[in-house]
C-alpha cells in the first residue's frame, strides 16, 4: 500500500467528511438559532434521499433533478415541522423540542418504513472509470459529490455571513431577546432557518444516498457522528462544525488499513474525546457572553 | 399628548406583581429618569414599556397609540428604542454588523455613517467583534444601535452599571445630547444623582410604587428624599 493509496483514503474521507459536515452544519444551525439538538437532521437527509429516488423510480434518470426532488423534499418536510411542532415548543426549554425531535425522527422512519419497505435502493449511476491525478485514481463521482457539498456549505456560509438574514441569524442565535428589541422579526428568521436546514439536509441525503445505499437508517445512522462532529467544531461556529466533520471523515479513512472497517467509528470518536479533554469549547468554539 | 404615557400599570414575572399602579409619561426629547432602591420595580418599568416582561395590565400608550399588545418589534418600528442593563450588543457580530442588524432602519449606509461620526471611537473598531470591546466602547456601541432606527424614545435601563465614574460621566454626556438629536429617553439609573442632574422630571420608585414625582430640580433638592433616596454618593441605595 503506497503513497497513492493514502491519498485515495484522504480523499474519500474529505468527501465523507463533507457530508458529515452538512449534517453537523444542520444540527449547528438549529442549535444556534432554536437552542436544541434537533434528533430530526438524519431522517430530514433520509426523506431527501427517498424523494431522489422516487423520481429515479418515475423514470427520470437525471442525478440534477432528483437532487432538486431531494432538497424540496427535506425543505418541505424541514418546514413542516418547524410549522407544526417546533412552533409551538419554542421559549419551552432545550428538553421539550428535544423529545420532540427524537419522536418525529422515529415517527418519520416508520411511516418511510411502512410506504418504501425496508429494501435498499441504490441509485443507478452509469459506470466511469476513476480519474488520475498525480498518479493517484480518484472517482469523479465522489469529486462531484464532494464538489456539490462543498459549494452547499460555502453557500449557507456566504447566507451567514454577507446577507441580512443571516446577519440576523447569527444575531438571534447569540441573544434573542435583544434581537427583539432590535426589531428583528425574529419569526422570519427561524421560518428561513429551518428552510435552510432543509435545504442542508435534502443536499447531504442525495450526497449520502448516491454514495451509499438508500434506507430508512441511513439518516438515522449518520447522526451521532454529525452531532460528534458539531460539539468537536464547538458549538456556535457552523465553520467549525464543518472542519471538524472533515477530521472525523479522514480520520475514519486513514484509519481503516489499521483498525479495520468496524473499528474505523470508534477512532473517530477517541479523536473527539482527546480534543474535547483538551479544549472543552471544541476546536472553533468562543466561551463568550457579553455580562 | 405625551410621547410615552403609563396609566395603572401593573407588571411582573409568574404571579407576582413587582410593580403596580405606576404611572408615568414621558414628552417628545424630554429626559426623565426612574430611581429608586435595588428591587424597587425599575427594571421592571424599562421591560414593560419595551415589551419584554411576561406579564402586565394596565394602559401603555406610545405617540397616540395603544402598545401593550404589541410585540418588542413592532414597538421599535413605532420608534421606541431600547438599551438593555446588560447583553447590549450582540457579541458575536462585529461592531459594523451591530448597527447594520438593526431593522427599521432607512438609509442605512449614510445612518451607519453617521453614528460612527457621533461615535468615533466605533470607527476605528468597526470589524472587531463587540464581545472583544471593552466596556466603554460596548456602552457606545450599544447607543448608537438603539439610534440608528432614528427612534423618537429611547429607554435606557442602568446604562452606567458596572461602569468606572468616568466611563459614567461619558455615559451621561450621551444622554444629554439626544434631545438634541430630537430624542426623548427614559434612564433607569441606579446613580440617581447624576442621572437627575442631567433630567428634566423624575421618578422615584419605592417597593414597586412611585413614592415621589415631579421636577429633577425639586427632587434634588428635597432633603427627605435625598437621605433616603438619592444617597451621598449619588447612588440610590
Amino acid at each position: 500500500m503506497g503513497y497513492a493509496y493514502y491519498v485515495g483514503l484522504a480523499i474519500n474521507g474529505a468527501v465523507e467528511g463533507l457530508t458529515i459536515g452538512l449534517a453537523a452544519l444542520a444540527i449547528n444551525l438549529v442549535f444556534a438559532v432554536g437552542r436544541f439538538p434537533n434528533a430530526t437532521t438524519g431522517d430530514l437527509m433520509t426523506v431527501g434521499a427517498y424523494a431522489g429516488i422516487a423520481v429515479q423510480q418515475s423514470g427520470l434518470r437525471s442525478l440534477w433533478l432528483q437532487g432538486l426532488a431531494a432538497v424540496g423534499a427535506s425543505m418541505a418536510l424541514s418546514l413542516a415541522l418547524y410549522l407544526f411542532v417546533f412552533r409551538a415548543l419554542r421559549g419551552r426549554g432545550m428538553l421539550a423540542p428535544l423529545l420532540a425531535s427524537i419522536g418525529l425522527a422515529i415517527l418519520v422512519r416508520s411511516v418511510l418504513s411502512f410506504f418504501a419497505g425496508h429494501d435498499q435502493y441504490v441509485f443507478q449511476l452509469p459506470i466511469v472509470r476513476p480519474i488520475m491525478i498525480a498518479g493517484i485514481p480518484v472517482q469523479s463521482y465522489d469529486l462531484w459529490l464532494g464538489g456539490v457539498a462543498l459549494v452547499c456549505v460555502l453557500l449557507v456560509m456566504a447566507i451567514l455571513f454577507l446577507s441580512p438574514i443571516g446577519r440576523q441569524m447569527r444575531a438571534v442565535a447569540d441573544d434573542l431577546t435583544l434581537a427583539r428589541t432590535s426589531g428583528i422579526n425574529v419569526d422570519r428568521v427561524y421560518l428561513v432557518m429551518w428552510l435552510l436546514v432543509g435545504f442542508v439536509t435534502g443536499v447531504a441525503g442525495m450526497v449520502l444516498g448516491v454514495r451509499t445505499v438508500v434506507m430508512p437508517e441511513m439518516g438515522w445512522n449518520m447522526l451521532l457522528p454529525a452531532f460528534a462532529a458539531a460539539v468537536l467544531g464547538g458549538v456556535g461556529s457552523p465553520a467549525g462544525a464543518v472542519l471538524a466533520a472533515m477530521v472525523v471523515g479522514i480520520a475514519q479513512e486513514m484509519s481503516t488499513p489499521v483498525l479495520g472497517f468496524t473499528y474505523k467509528i470508534g477512532l473517530a470518536f477517541m479523536v473527539l474525546v482527546v480534543i474535547l479533554a483538551v479544549r472543552p469549547a471544541g476546536l472553533f468554539g468562543r466561551v463568550e457572553r457579553v455580562r | 399628548m405625551s410621547l410615552l404615557e403609563l396609566r395603572d400599570i401593573a407588571a411582573g414575572y409568574g404571579e407576582i406583581d413587582i410593580v403596580s399602579g405606576i404611572a408615568i409619561h414621558v414628552e417628545a426629547a424630554e429626559i426623565v429618569t426612574v430611581a429608586g432602591t435595588n428591587g424597587a420595580g425599575k427594571s421592571t418599568v424599562a421591560k414593560t414599556v419595551t415589551g419584554i416582561i411576561p406579564r402586565c395590565r394596565g394602559v401603555v400608550e406610545f405617540d397616540g397609540r395603544d402598545i401593550i399588545r404589541l410585540a418588542p418589534e413592532t414597538r421599535v418600528s413605532l420608534g421606541l428604542g431600547y438599551v438593555p442593563q446588560v447583553a447590549n450588543v450582540f457579541p458575536s457580530l462585529t461592531v459594523l454588523e451591530n448597527l447594520q442588524v438593526m431593522a427599521g432602519v432607512r438609509n442605512r449606509k449614510s445612518r451607519v455613517a453617521e453614528m460612527m461620526a457621533l461615535f468615533p471611537g466605533l470607527a476605528e473598531r468597526r470589524m472587531v467583534r463587540a464581545g472583544a470591546l471593552s466596556g466603554g466602547e460596548r456602552q457606545q456601541l450599544a447607543f448608537a444601535r438603539a439610534l440608528m432606527p432614528n427612534p423618537k424614545l429611547l429607554v435606557l435601563d442602568e446604562p452606567t452599571a458596572a461602569l468606572s465614574p468616568a466611563l459614567a460621566a461619558q455615559v451621561f454626556d450621551h444622554i444629554r445630547r439626544l434631545p438634541g438629536l430630537g430624542v426623548a429617553a427614559l434612564v433607569i439609573e441606579q446613580r440617581a444623582r447624576q442621572s437627575l442632574e442631567i433630567s428634566d422630571r423624575g421618578y422615584i420608585l419605592d417597593l414597586g410604587r412611585v413614592v415621589m414625582q415631579g421636577k429633577a430640580s425639586d427632587i434634588l433638592a428635597n432633603p427627605d428624599m435625598a437621605a433616603l433616596y438619592l444617597g451621598q454618593d449619588g447612588s440610590t441605595h
